[in-house]
């Protein structure tokens, strides 16, 4: 299909806030405590944003962070894009997520909540999430699917969990989970300062996928496992080749070309959806001359240093 | 009939798309392909959408007919409709 032929986005990844409630060292977006952006949407822009997706026509938006349930106006931002027929994904770490929430998420058209799950046992849990909870991310599970919620699991591999990789396929199995998302670690965000300890081996990761695949053929009908792409580099190759309908909310409103690369195409504080869609599909296009292994060596470059000639450079074509 | 709990329909110039969230699918649709889905998210069996469509537009020979149960069958196959 042609995106430049639809008139809006078929999918918007909104990253409420990046506060959060816990400090995983694993995190791929810098989140924690505290850490809520100086110039984040306030709740009437953001109010003012879900009803200009609705009106808009986008089919389906997927609410994360940060922790979105630490936002104050998570649920009337959820409820305004609910009412407009607009399919939700809640991604959670599942802290502060109980049989309440559950119960006011179930009113609306919820297409999945998923939970963050990176230890099958407190110990390995708690080694990466330093401050959170295993039983409470479980018990956001069994709220979820109480409520008649479709659940999701993701798990990040460390070095510290992934011994516990396929314990947690068959909790994922046992909670009623309908999909198992995991991949290589990302290295952004925190986890590019913990790097060294959280990475697991070649030899680790190819055991972990020869795994996967093993339940996959297994688990067929039962439990999806979703690890291709497998790696950032390889989502990134991807959506070179084919740019996805897509757009990325950062909490300011900005909106990035690709959830691995910072350039950053349009402004949804200023801009309307429709505008940023267009300077979406002109940045997609701009990104195609290059290779996904260039550009993450630009990224690379631009984190060392904020003025690197090809970071730039895209970043000018995007405009 | 009508859409399955998690598919979207959006008309474009184009005709339009339906969009299935589980799979993250989408597929393209003409727009004869999409006049047939607005009937079926209007709601309503089969031979009610059918009917609806013959009313709206001319079918002297029959052809509309037969393509639209052929895509109604298709959507089904694909798991794009649920009955109830």
């Amino acid at each position: 299909m042609d995106i430049s032929q639809l008139k809006a986005p078929l999918f918007v990844s909104w990253q409420l806030t990046r506060d959060c409630d816990l400090s995983c060292l694993h995190c791929c977006s810098e989140s924690a405590p505290g850490r809520k952006l100086p110039a984040e949407l306030s709740r009437e822009e953001a109010l003012r944003l879900a009803g200009d997706f609705v009106d808009a026509g986008v089919p389906y938006v997927m609410l994360c962070g940060g922790e979105p349930l630490v936002v104050p106006h998570f649920f009337e931002v959820a409820e305004l894009l609910g009412a407009g027929g607009v399919q939700l994904k809640i991604e959670t770490n599942g802290q502060r997520f109980g049989s309440e929430e559950a119960r006011r998420l179930s009113r609306l058209p919820i297409r999945s909540v998923q939970v963050s799950l990176d230890g099958a046992t407190p110990e390995a849990y708690r080694s990466l999430r330093p401050n959170g909870s295993l039983e409470k991310a479980l018990g956001a599970c069994r709220a979820a699917k109480e409520a008649g919620l479709p659940l999701e699991i993701t798990f990040a591999p460390c070095r510290m969990n992934l011994h516990e990789a396929e314990a947690l396929i068959d909790l994922a199995l046992e909670l009623g989970a309908f999909r198992f998302n995991t991949g290589m670690l990302m290295r952004l965000g925190t986890a590019v300062r913990f790097w060294d300890r959280l990475a697991p081996s070649a030899e680790e990761y190819e055991r972990f996928f020869a795994m996967l695949e093993r339940r996959e053929a297994e688990l067929a009908g039962r439990l999806e496992l979703k690890f291709r792409p497998r790696s950032i580099e390889e989502a990134l190759e991807a959506q070179l080749s084919k740019a996805p309908a897509t757009l990325l909310v950062m909490p300011e409103g900005l909106v990035k070309v690709s959830g691995s690369l910072a350039f950053i195409c349009a402004d949804l504080r200023t801009q309307s959806v429709q505008k940023a869609w267009g300077r979406y599909l002109s940045a997609a296009g701009s990104l195609r001359k290059f290779d996904a292994a260039s550009l993450i060596r630009g990224e690379e470059n631009a984190i060392n240093s904020a003025s690197s000639g090809s970071s730039q450079a895209v970043a000018q074509e995007t405009r | 009939m009508k859409l399955a709990r998690f598919v979207k329909f959006r008309e474009e110039k184009f005709g339009g798309v339906l969009f299935e969230t589980r799979s993250e699918k989408v597929f393209t649709l003409t727009s004869t392909g999409a006049a047939v889905v607005k009937e079926i998210a209007a709601g309503g069996s089969a031979e009610q959408v059918v009917a609806r469509l013959k009313a709206r537009y001319q079918d002297p020979s029959g052809k509309l007919e037969t393509e639209a149960r052929e895509f109604i069958d298709s959507l089904r196959s694909q798991g794009l409709l649920s009955e109830d």
